[in-house]
C-alpha cells in the first residue's frame, strides 16, 4: 500500500453515473488520477490495494451510505491522513455536521461549481501532502536521518511476523559505541554529535540497500538484514565495525573511536519466539561483545538448545 | 392545468422542434471539454422523462423523491440549471410530503411534477 506513483490518485464513489461522467469530464485536466466507483464495498476494496491521495465522497447511496463509508475510512490505520470531500445532495446542516464529526475534511454541494470543487480538491491535497511529510519526519531521528526508535519498533514487529509466516531468512544487529560517554566528557558534546553522525554514515555507506538502520537511543543503533541470515549479518557487522575502528576524527585525530556488535539471526524466523525475544538475543550478544573486550561482533545463530555465540572477523 | 395536460401529449417536444423560445439549452454547449457528455446526457432524457412518467403513475413517491434528488443534483453539472431548480423544488415537497406536512396538497405535487417533466422536454444541446 505505497503512495510512490507519480500522480496522486483521486478517488470518487458515487452512485449516479451522470456524476461520474461529469467529474470525469471536469477533472480530465487536473494533475491527477481519477478513479471512479458506484458503491461503498467496491471503492474499500479498491483501498486495500493502492491507498488514493483524496476521497470524493457522495453520502446519499442506497446500500452502504457515505456516512458509513467514512466510518470504515477512518477504521483504516493506513488512511488515517486521506482527506474526504464529500459532495452531496443532501444540503442539511446536520449532514455537514455530522460528516465533518465523523472526520470528513470538507463539503461541496450539488449542483457544484466546478473552479470551487477543483479548488477544493487542490486544496485537501495540499493538506494531506504536508500531513505526509509530517508522518514521516515524526519517523526519522533529528541528529542522523535515519529511521528512530518508534519506526525501528514498528518495522521490526513487521519484519519478524513476515519471517515467521513465510519462514525467511532474518537478522538483527545491535550496535553500541564504546566508551561514548569518555568522548562527550573528554572532547565535548559537539565531538559527541559528530562521532554520532559519522557512525551513522559507516552504516549506511556499509549496509545493503534493502536492510533498515535506526537510531534507538543515545548511542546504540539497529539494522534490521532481511533475507539475511547470520553468517552474512556478520560480514555486514564486521564491515561496519572495522570501518568505525579506521576511521580518524577530526577532533580528536589521535583518539579512535570503536564499536560492540551483537546480531541475533536465523535462516529460518518461524523458529523464533517473537520481535522483543529476538531484540533480547541480540543485546545479550551485544552485551557479550561489550565483556569480550569491546570492538568485535558476536553472533547468536538462534539455533534451539545452542548459547554458544561466536566472534566474527 | 395547462402542465397536466401537456404531461399526458405524446411526442410534447417534437411539437415544439421549431421553436427557440422555450428550448432548454446547455450552459456549457460550447465548452469543448463538455460537449461529448452534454449531448449524451440530452440524449438519455427520453428515458429520463419515461421514468418519471411510470414512478409517478404507480405512485411511487420515494422512487419519485429519488429520481428529483438525482436529477437535481446531476443536471445543473451539464448546464441544465432550470432543470435542476425544478428537480430541487418537487424533491423538497416530497421530503416535507414524508416528514408527515399537512401543507403539502397534491396540485402543488402534481404542479411541481409537471413544470419538471415540460423542463426535461425543453432540453436540447
Amino acid at each position: 500500500m505505497s503512495q510512490e506513483q507519480s500522480k496522486p490518485l483521486v478517488v470518487l464513489v458515487d452512485d449516479s453515473a451522470d456524476v461520474h461522467r461529469l467529474i470525469k469530464a471536469r477533472l480530465r485536466s487536473e494533475p491527477y488520477e481519477l478513479a471512479s466507483y458506484v458503491n461503498g464495498p467496491d471503492a474499500l476494496d479498491a483501498f486495500k490495494a493502492r491507498v488514493p491521495s483524496l476521497v470524493l465522497l457522495d453520502l446519499d447511496m442506497p446500500g452502504m451510505d457515505g456516512f458509513a463509508v467514512i466510518r470504515a475510512i477512518k477504521a483504516t490505520p493506513a488512511m488515517a491522513s486521506t482527506p474526504i470531500v464529500i459532495l452531496s445532495g443532501l444540503t442539511e446542516s446536520q449532514d455537514k455536521v455530522a460528516a465533518f464529526d465523523l472526520g470528513a475534511t470538507d463539503y461541496v454541494t450539488k449542483p457544484f461549481d466546478f473552479s470551487e470543487l477543483r479548488a477544493r480538491i487542490r486544496s485537501a491535497l495540499r493538506v494531506e501532502h504536508l500531513l505526509r511529510l509530517l508522518a514521516e519526519r515524526a519517523e526519522v531521528d533529528g541528529l542522523t536521518g535515519l529511521a528512530n526508535r518508534a519506526a525501528f519498533n514498528r518495522r521490526w514487529t513487521q519484519e519478524v511476523a513476515e519471517g515467521q509466516r513465510y519462514g525467511r531468512k532474518l537478522s538483527l544487529a545491535v550496535l553500541d559505541i564504546d566508551h561514548f560517554k569518555r568522548i562527550n566528557d573528554t572532547f565535548g558534546h559537539p565531538a559527541g554529535d559528530e562521532v554520532i553522525q559519522g557512525f551513522a554514515n559507516i552504516i549506511n555507506a556499509s549496509i545493503r540497500d534493502c536492510d533498515i538502520a535506526c537510531r534507538y537511543g543515545g548511542e546504540e543503533f539497529c539494522v534490521i538484514m532481511p533475507e539475511t541470515g547470520p553468517d552474512d549479518a556478520s560480514v555486514v557487522g564486521e564491515r561496519i565495525r572495522a570501518a568505525m575502528a579506521q576511521a580518524v576524527w577530526p577532533k580528536h585525530p589521535e583518539h579512535t573511536v570503536t564499536v560492540s556488535v551483537g546480531i541475533a539471526g536465523t535462516v529460518a524466523a518461524e523458529a523464533v519466539p517473537d520481535a522483543a525475544a529476538w531484540l533480547e538475543r541480540a543485546d545479550k550478544a551485544l552485551y557479550a561483545a561489550k565483556h569480550g573486550g569491546r570492538n568485535r561482533v558476536m553472533i547468536d545463530p538462534l539455533k534451539a538448545g545452542v548459547t554458544l555465540l561466536k566472534m566474527a572477523g | 392545468m395547462a402542465e397536466q395536460s401537456r404531461s399526458e401529449e405524446p411526442g410534447g417536444r417534437g411539437e415544439q422542434a421549431g421553436m427557440t423560445a422555450g428550448v432548454i439549452r446547455s450552459e456549457f454547449a460550447n465548452d469543448p471539454d463538455m460537449r461529448e457528455i452534454v449531448e449524451m446526457y440530452v440524449q438519455e432524457m427520453p428515458e429520463r422523462i419515461g421514468r418519471l412518467e411510470e414512478v409517478w403513475t404507480g405512485q411511487h413517491l420515494d422512487e419519485l423523491k429519488r429520481l428529483a434528488h438525482q436529477i437535481k443534483g446531476a443536471s445543473g453539472g451539464y448546464g441544465f440549471t432550470p432543470v435542476g431548480d425544478a428537480a430541487s423544488r418537487l424533491e423538497s415537497t416530497l421530503m416535507r410530503l414524508s416528514e408527515g406536512s399537512t401543507q403539502v396538497t397534491l396540485e402543488q405535487m402534481r404542479g411541481q411534477f409537471g413544470d419538471l417533466l415540460d423542463m426535461c422536454r425543453r432540453v436540447q444541446m
